[in-house]
This record gives C-alpha cells, sequence and structure tokens, in this order.
C-alpha cells in the first residue's frame, strides 16, 4: 500500500460522493418537510438524459445543464401533483416515477438518437475540469484536490450554502416544520403544502445538477439506467446523515470512498460486492439502531409515568 | 357472492384503466408520426395470433403473477414488501446450486428439493425487513430496498466466485441437471408448467384472503392495525406470517425461474418481474384474481412490444413508458374519488362554520 495508491482511491471516493452529495441535499431539503423522495434515483436520471440531450444538440454543457434542471424541475412537478395536490403515497409516486423515468429515457434515446443502449458523440461537450493554480505548490492536496470536474467543487460549496439555509435562515425552520408539525406551521400562517412544493422544486433542481454531473462530468455521454443505484445510495445518505448537510456530506464522502475502493479492488481481481454492500448494509443499521433507540426511549418514558402513577396512587 | 362481485368490479375499472392508457399512447404515437391503429393491430396479433404466441404469453405471466402475489399477501396485511426483486434471486440462486450440484437424484426427490431450498432463501430474505418490522418499528419500506441492493450484490458475488460456472465469461451457475428442470406442458409450443404455480398460488391466496381465519385477521391489520390489537389479534406475529407467505412466493417465482426455463441463475434474473409485480398487485387492488387477469395483459403489451416495432415503426419501449405511466393512472383513478370526498367534507365544514 503505498501513498500513490492510498491518494488515488481517496480521489476516487471524492469524485464518487459528488452525485450523492448532491442530490442528498435535495433529498434531506425533501425529507426535512415530510417527503421521502425514494426517485431520486429516477430524478438523476432524467437529469443525466437530459443533460447530455441539450449538450448534444447545442454543443454547450451550459444549455445541457439548463436541460437537466429545467427537465428534472418538470418531473418534479408531476411528484409535487401527485404527492401534494392529489395526497397520493409518496412510496407509490416515487416507484413509479423511478420506473417511468428508466422508460422514458430509453425511449427518448431511441426517438432522439436512434440509438438502444448508449449514446455518445463528439459533439457532446463536458463540464469542463477546474485547475485551482494556488495548489499547485501543494504536494499531497494537490494530487487529491486539484483538476476535478467542476461539480465537485460545485457540491462542496452546496453543502455551505445547504448549512445555511437549513440553521440560518427561516426556510430551514419552515421545512422541518412543515415536516415534524405541519399543523403547528399552518397555525403561524405559513401554508405547509407551499413549503413542501419548494422543498419539492429544490430537491428536483439538485437532482438534475446530480444527473448532470454522471453524464458530462467525466463520461459525456448517456447510458440506459446509468445512475445503477446511485440514488438509492444517496437516500441511504440522507436516512443516515439525517437533516444535517455536513453528516450527510460525510456520509456521502464515506459511501463515495466505498465506491472508490470496490472500483479499484475489482481492477485487482478481488470480489466488490461486499464493499459496493456496505452503503446499503450502514443505512439499515442506522435504521435500526435509531429504531432501538426510539423504542427503548419509549419503554423508559412508559416505565417512568407507570412508576409516577404508583407514587401517585400509593400518596392517596 | 360479494367477493365476485367486488371482483368484477374492479376487473371493469382495470378495463377502463388500460383503455385510458392505450389511448394515451395512441396520442404518444400521433405526435410522433405514426398510426397508432396499424400499431395496436400488430401489437395484439403479435402477443396473441398464435398458439406458440399464447404460449410465450402464458410462460412470462407466470413470473408475473407469483411476483405480484408476494407484493399483496405483505401488503394487503398492512406492511409493505417491495424487497421481492432481491428475494427472487436468492430464491433463484438457490435453486439453481441445488440444481445443479446434486446429481443422480430422481426427479420427484430433486426438484422438490430444489423449489423448497428457494422457498427457504425467499423466506429468510422477506423475514429479515419483516422482523426488524414487527420488533424494533424499522421502516419496512426503506429496508426493503436496500436489501435489493444487498441481496442482488450478494447474489452476484456466489455466481461470479464460489459457484461460477467457467465456461461462462460472466455471473452465472452451471447449467441444473435434467432432474431439476420443470417439465414442458406442451412442449411442441414451448408452453412451460411455470404457469401452473401461478395460477395454483393465485387460487390458494384468493383462498386464504377469503374463505380463513387468517386471511380475515391480516385484513383487518390492513385495515387498522390498533383496531385489530385491541380485537385480540397478535399484529406482530401474523404481520411476520404475512411477510414469510410474501417471501416464500418471491423464492418461488425465482425457483420457476431458474426450473422452468432459464435452466441456470444469471446474474440479475428477477430482471423486471419484482417491481413490475408491485404494479400489477398495486393496479389489482391485492385481489388475486384481477391479479391473474393485470399480468395477461401486462405481458400482451410486453410481448406485443415488438411486433409493434415491425410493423409500424413505434420504438417497443413506448409500450415500457405506457406500463410506467399506467401507475399514475391507477393513482389518479383513486384521486377522482379523494377529491370528491375532499368537497364533501368542505361543505360539512362550511355547514358546521354556519
Amino acid at each position: 500500500m503505498d501513498l500513490d495508491f492510498i491518494l488515488d482511491v481517496l480521489g476516487t471516493g471524492l469524485r464518487m460522493a459528488t452525485p450523492f452529495i448532491l442530490a442528498g441535499l435535495g433529498g434531506l431539503v425533501s425529507l426535512s418537510a415530510g417527503d421521502l423522495n425514494i426517485s431520486l434515483e429516477g430524478f438523476m436520471l432524467v437529469g443525466a438524459f437530459f443533460a447530455v440531450l441539450g449538450s448534444y444538440f447545442f454543443e454547450s454543457y451550459v444549455v445541457g445543464i439548463c436541460f437537466a434542471v429545467l427537465a428534472t424541475l418538470l418531473y418534479g412537478l408531476l411528484f409535487g401533483l401527485f404527492t401534494i395536490k392529489l395526497k397520493a403515497d409518496v412510496f407509490v409516486v416515487g416507484i413509479a416515477l423511478n420506473l417511468l423515468a428508466s422508460e422514458v429515457t430509453v425511449f427518448f434515446s431511441r426517438l432522439f438518437f436512434n440509438v438502444r443502449g448508449s449514446f455518445s458523440d463528439p459533439r457532446i461537450e463536458g463540464i469542463p475540469n477546474i485547475h485551482l493554480a494556488f495548489l499547485d505548490k501543494v504536494p499531497v492536496l494537490n494530487d487529491l484536490l486539484n483538476n476535478h470536474s467542476a461539480f465537485v467543487y460545485v457540491s462542496w460549496v452546496m453543502i455551505v450554502v445547504f448549512w445555511f439555509l437549513i440553521y440560518r435562515t427561516p426556510y430551514g425552520f419552515y421545512f422541518r416544520a412543515a415536516g415534524e408539525h405541519p399543523e403547528a406551521l399552518e397555525t403561524t400562517g405559513i401554508r405547509v403544502n407551499k413549503i413542501r412544493w419548494i422543498a419539492n422544486m429544490i430537491c428536483s433542481v439538485m437532482c438534475g445538477l446530480a444527473g448532470a454531473h454522471l453524464s458530462l462530468g467525466y463520461l459525456r455521454l448517456f447510458v440506459e439506467d446509468m445512475t445503477a443505484g446511485r440514488g438509492f445510495i444517496a437516500l441511504s445518505a440522507v436516512i443516515f446523515g439525517g437533516s444535517n448537510p455536513v453528516t450527510m456530506a460525510i456520509t456521502s464522502l464515506l459511501f463515495g470512498l466505498a465506491e472508490g475502493i470496490s472500483l479499484r479492488i475489482q481492477n485487482m481481481g478481488i470480489p466488490s460486492q461486499f464493499t459496493l454492500m456496505l452503503p446499503y448494509l450502514t443505512t439499515i443499521l442506522a435504521l435500526v439502531i435509531r429504531a432501538v433507540r426510539k423504542s427503548r426511549k419509549a419503554a423508559l418514558i412508559a416505565s417512568i409515568a407507570a412508576a409516577e402513577q404508583k407514587i401517585e396512587g400509593g400518596t392517596e | 357472492m360479494k367477493n365476485s362481485k367486488r371482483t368484477v368490479n374492479s376487473l371493469t375499472s382495470i378495463v377502463g384503466v388500460f383503455i385510458a392508457t392505450m389511448l394515451f399512447g395512441a396520442l404518444i404515437m400521433v405526435v410522433i408520426g405514426k398510426d397508432p391503429l396499424q400499431a395496436y393491430a400488430a401489437m395484439f396479433s403479435y402477443a396473441l395470433g398464435d398458439v406458440s404466441a399464447i404460449a410465450n404469453l402464458m410462460n412470462r405471466s407466470m413470473a408475473l403473477i407469483l411476483s405480484a402475489l408476494c407484493y399483496a399477501v405483505a401488503s394487503n396485511a398492512g406492511i409493505y414488501n417491495l424487497g421481492g426483486k432481491g428475494q427472487i434471486e436468492l430464491g433463484a440462486i438457490a435453486a439453481a446450486v441445488i440444481g445443479y450440484k446434486l446429481i443422480g437424484l430422481p426427479i420427484y426427490i430433486h426438484l422438490p428439493l430444489c423449489i423448497l431450498a428457494a422457498v427457504l432463501m425467499g423466506m429468510l430474505g422477506a423475514a429479515v425487513p419483516g422482523y426488524l418490522r414487527v420488533k424494533w418499528k424499522v421502516d419496512e419500506v426503506i429496508s426493503t430496498i436496500m436489501l435489493n441492493s444487498i441481496f442482488f450484490m450478494f447474489t452476484s458475488y456466489l455466481a461470479n466466485y464460489p459457484f461460477r460456472d467457467v465456461t461462462r465469461w460472466s455471473g452465472t451457475t452451471p447449467p441444473v441437471e435434467e432432474s431439476a428442470k420443470l417439465p414442458y406442458l406442451v412442449q411442441s409450443i414451448d408452453l412451460r408448467s411455470g404457469i401452473i404455480f401461478g395460477l395454483v398460488a393465485a387460487v390458494v391466496i384468493y383462498w386464504i384472503f377469503n374463505y380463513t381465519n387468517q386471511g380475515y385477521r391480516w385484513k383487518m391489520i390492513g385495515l387498522n392495525p390498533r383496531f385489530a390489537q385491541y380485537g385480540g389479534v397478535n399484529v406482530a406475529r401474523d404481520q411476520m406470517k404475512a411477510m414469510a407467505l410474501s417471501g416464500l412466493l418471491s423464492g418461488l417465482t425465482g425457483a420457476v425461474l431458474v426450473a422452468g426455463s432459464n435452466y441456470r441463475y444469471w446474474e440479475s434474473i428477477a430482471g423486471p418481474y419484482g417491481w413490475d409485480g408491485v404494479l400489477v398487485a398495486m393496479l389489482a387492488k391485492n385481489n388475486p384474481f384481477a391479479i391473474v387477469a393485470v399480468s395477461f395483459v401486462f405481458s400482451i403489451f410486453k410481448n406485443g412490444a415488438l411486433g409493434m416495432e415491425q410493423v409500424a415503426n413505434v420504438p417497443s419501449d413506448l409500450t415500457g413508458v405506457l406500463l410506467a405511466a399506467l401507475i399514475l393512472f391507477i393513482t389518479g383513478r383513486e384521486f377522482v374519488s379523494i377529491i370528491f370526498r375532499k368537497r364533501k367534507h368542505l361543505v360539512l365544514v362550511d355547514g358546521e362554520a354556519k
């Protein structure tokens, strides 16, 4: 294990974490407003496809990103229409939108590009890498942090932005109130549904960015179902990290690292399935730990209440 | 009497939903400049045109029926098993491994052993999230989705390392023995016996739902778990049983996929069946007979897609879009009543306010 190898794995992990962070931040806002959006996967896929579509037809990655964001916003409208307006079950709509995304992107790539499976073309312009000149002279950090695709840095900035949004603006409070005590929020004169819509739109945009990063960040192509479960890993990071963007981002980094390691050891012929399992396993573990704690707390409260009753009964 | 009436009612509304979906599809075809009549004619003739087409339809419906029943059994008891995909993979690899490792057994011992192994693995796969749910209230929707990926990775490991067929380039076990293959129903038209499993399972589940105490308790829990608990039903135990039966059906799906048609385990052998089963069950509102009907219609769309492409030049992927859009139509069907109820409710509130 030499330093180069470790740096290589760490760098890959950083890159791999970017879609998790971007989509996760969106999912986090959506979850704190009370809707667990299990279709992050589908949203990202739509974003990835339309990023390629825009970039191909206009030969500009900026248009590609705009297309991705607009398309996921429209997709988010569909999600909002069914969950908020029509009060359908969030999970049912989520499942449907995941399936729809995978089918629609395949259908559209047949329709627009007349290909099946994967589409790449020299006309597709990718999101450029960013070179940070001030890191050139720093030995280790330069290898690790420099020359990543632009969205890697965008995702880091977004962590701060979302932390600020959630803990330092009234909206963060509204989101949490809409999720935890909607009636209380409603009595203060703020429409819960409006807050849910805003959260949903933020989530859509973030997934659009994550998708654009997937298809234009390093690869410059669209492949059928190219999200390959990344939306579910982002969802795991959200569930694991809770409503705090920083813990969510750290979780994403760890998951990214697990993917980076998987990729490397796979090349060496070692089974990578168990490292790939890690994000899902840790999520279930986190759910169990949280649930056990909750049930212990409930049992404790119940026993205290019972004891109090006994004392009260004794004094009478 | 009442049950059959309900079945008829849900069948008519299902027909309505499919007609709406086809109209939606026709609209898309017109927009992209194709002839919808020609396309649909091709779809039906391709999927239903001759005996072997119908046999093919039956083969495809089998896995759908079983995987839809898997979701229906659980959700009818108020617990959601979205892990069908992973559990099918577990069942399939168990059947495949038993199928090729044991040599020289007669078919009437070997085949049941394969199915037993698959069913046990499926039950195990469903029991984990079920136990977490009833013991600590861990949300089973999330845990089953996560377990899908975990089980997939696990079976992929097994098929790539310990049980790999070295003559193939990736992710498959060696072919199973002759004694681990389900016999054909009619070999000349390629009609396989898997469909029998689907139909028998549907009848059995219908019977359990409507004519047994267990089915009644599940229905009570599904409608109102607290009420059921007060009424003396052991909710945790009954939901565990529902999960176990659900996993059993997933495992069986895997077994039939291996023993009935693939004759070995391929990576992601469950393919679309896991999620499509969920859609079918939702569309059929968990009614086992409606599930059989919907599975056939689903399969007509899927099998007919190629005909649409060859004759009317409509991309075959359109049917996938239509079927995925279908679920939105279903929720739409329920909305009409929700909107009406909401209006009524508002009027009442107004009345009270005055």
